[in-house]
């Protein structure tokens, strides 16, 4: 592939130098900072092409007359409608999810309510946490999904609950000012998965008591561990699917947190969940490198004890973990 | 940078030369993309173009410089996302939010001077969404990101002749807007 040429020899018309004027006043456009985290997203992708090489490369030593070809792709379109129809009615569970599905919510955490406030408050130095999280950037919102993007609205639901137990942590420690940024994020994620008014509502609610400064931090941070709870309510009715991706979410955060703070018994207790997040994102097709952080954190929880070195290892492999989830 | 032609059909030593692509070209890339498509929109294709380069290596012959054909690459992606309806809205979208921006950017003026460009570019801003998507995009690409006729055409999927065509009539629409009186 080499660039083509311009197409046309003329030299360009002279600009108006008033419009110039105007576009001048607006300073030099955005060139872009390259991220660092660049080179995992690219990795994570690549990762993702790989999962569905074994198919294509499979099609392609098919000789197959273009007849069959265009059956296929018609049939493919076909299925893709109706399972797009599906997603419309709403989101069709992940495979397997009605099946072990009361005994999964039991681990991740369904048997005790306000779980993430509970679990941060019970950290040791928990007054350090809302510093920890002030700390590192917000994630950002997903992009809209275009057309037929179940895998995007899977993914939107774990950074729902990492966004919703960083919220929570800035408010152990007082760090208040780093809650507002990850509410803004968290609404738009919601509204970009469509999410049950009533969510979004309570949010806004949030939103107008955090800007008013009439209630105490303590106070603010009840209002929103509650929130846990009302987004289970709201997805009751469903197959359970966006309560366990949301609960993997606050998971992930929660294990980070705990690992950041040093707190081994923390870890083994939440830690208990680990088979059945792997699970779930096993059937998310999260990136390799994904399932073996969570292999090789599992492989430490293993272990009779946990050294200052092996959970520094740990709070290393969350972080690439979040980092990945969060993409 | 040194390939190993032999071996780029291995998916392994592929993202061990993309990696060295994203060393040396990831600033110029992203530089590219941006400049056509927005901040925001310039890096999701960023990462598109070294994903499309990892997929394509296999199929590079060394006629022309590895960057130039990562190049070609970028070019293509962009020509993509102006193709997508979804994605060329939200180019249009992100150059008006880019030019809102600038309203509170302060400089080396005095307060006057500052309040009185505050007001133009917050009247220019408003004055770009009256007018058609596609006029606001080839005069912020011709005006602001300073891109040559030839390269609005290319990443627009037009001819010179019709982009040329296109930001007469847009430079006049916008000169009517801004000199008319606003309303009150």
């Amino acid at each position: 592939m080499i660039p083509r040429q311009p197409n046309h020899p003329q030299p360009d018309p002279p600009k108006d130098p008033e419009i110039q004027g105007w576009f001048q006043a607006l300073g030099p456009p955005p060139v872009g900072q390259v991220s660092t985290a660049l080179r995992t997203h690219v990795r994570a992708r690549i990762a993702q092409e790989q999962a569905w090489l074994p198919i294509w490369s499979w099609l392609a030593r098919r000789t197959v007359p273009a007849w069959a070809a265009v059956v296929a792709v018609g049939l493919l379109l076909a299925l893709g409608v109706q399972v797009w129809r599906g997603i419309q009615w709403g989101q069709p569970p992940l495979p397997g999810a009605h099946q072990a599905q009361p005994l999964a919510l039991d681990v991740l955490g369904a048997a005790r309510r306000l779980h993430t406030y509970r679990f941060q408050a019970e950290l040791p130095h928990a007054a350090t946490l809302g510093t920890l999280v002030a700390a590192r950037p917000v994630l950002s919102a997903p992009p809209p999904a275009v057309g037929f993007a179940p895998q995007a609205t899977r993914t939107a639901f774990v950074r729902i609950g990492m966004l919703f137990a960083e919220a929570v942590a800035t408010f152990h420690g007082d760090a208040v000012e780093a809650t507002a940024p990850r509410l803004d994020v968290l609404l738009q994620t919601l509204t970009t998965v469509q999410a049950p008014s009533t969510l979004t509502q309570y949010l806004h609610v949030m939103q107008t008591l955090l800007h008013g400064q009439q209630y105490p931090a303590d106070a603010l941070a009840s209002f929103l561990s509650l929130f846990e709870s009302l987004y289970e309510d709201a997805y009751a009715q469903t197959s359970g699917e966006e309560v366990r991706l949301f609960r993997v979410g606050t998971w992930v955060e929660n294990m980070a947190l705990a690992a950041a703070v040093g707190a081994p018994t923390a870890l083994r207790q939440e830690g208990q969940a680990i088979a059945e997040v792997r699970r779930v994102l096993t059937l998310l097709q999260a990136p390799h490198e994904a399932l073996d952080a969570l292999d090789q954190i599992d492989h430490l929880l293993r272990q009779p004890t946990l050294t200052a070195e092996d959970i520094s290892n740990m709070h290393r492999l969350l972080q690439h973990l979040q980092q990945m989830l969060g993409a | 940078m040194d390939v190993d032609w032999q071996r780029l059909p291995e998916p392994e030593y592929r993202w061990e030369v993309v990696s060295g692509l994203m060393q040396d070209h990831a600033k110029a890339v992203l530089q590219y993309c941006t400049t056509r498509l927005g901040e925001g929109l310039g890096a999701e294709v960023t990462q598109e173009v070294f994903v499309a380069a990892w997929q394509q290596l296999p199929t590079y012959r060394p006629e022309a410089p590895l960057s130039t054909w990562l190049f070609a690459i970028a070019r293509h992606k962009c020509q993509q996302a102006y193709r997508n309806r979804a994605r060329r809205q939200a180019i249009d979208r992100l150059c008006i939010e880019e030019i809102r921006a600038r309203t509170h950017i302060g400089g080396p003026l005095s307060p006057e001077g500052a309040i009185t460009q505050a007001s133009q570019v917050a009247r220019l801003a408003a004055c770009l969404t009256q007018l058609r998507e596609t006029d606001r995009i080839v005069l912020t690409l011709w005006y602001w990101k300073e891109l040559p006729v030839s390269d609005i055409a290319d990443v627009m999927g037009k001819s010179v002749a019709a982009v040329r065509k296109q930001l007469l009539r847009a430079q006049q629409r916008l000169k009517e807007l801004m000199n008319d009186p606003p309303p009150t």
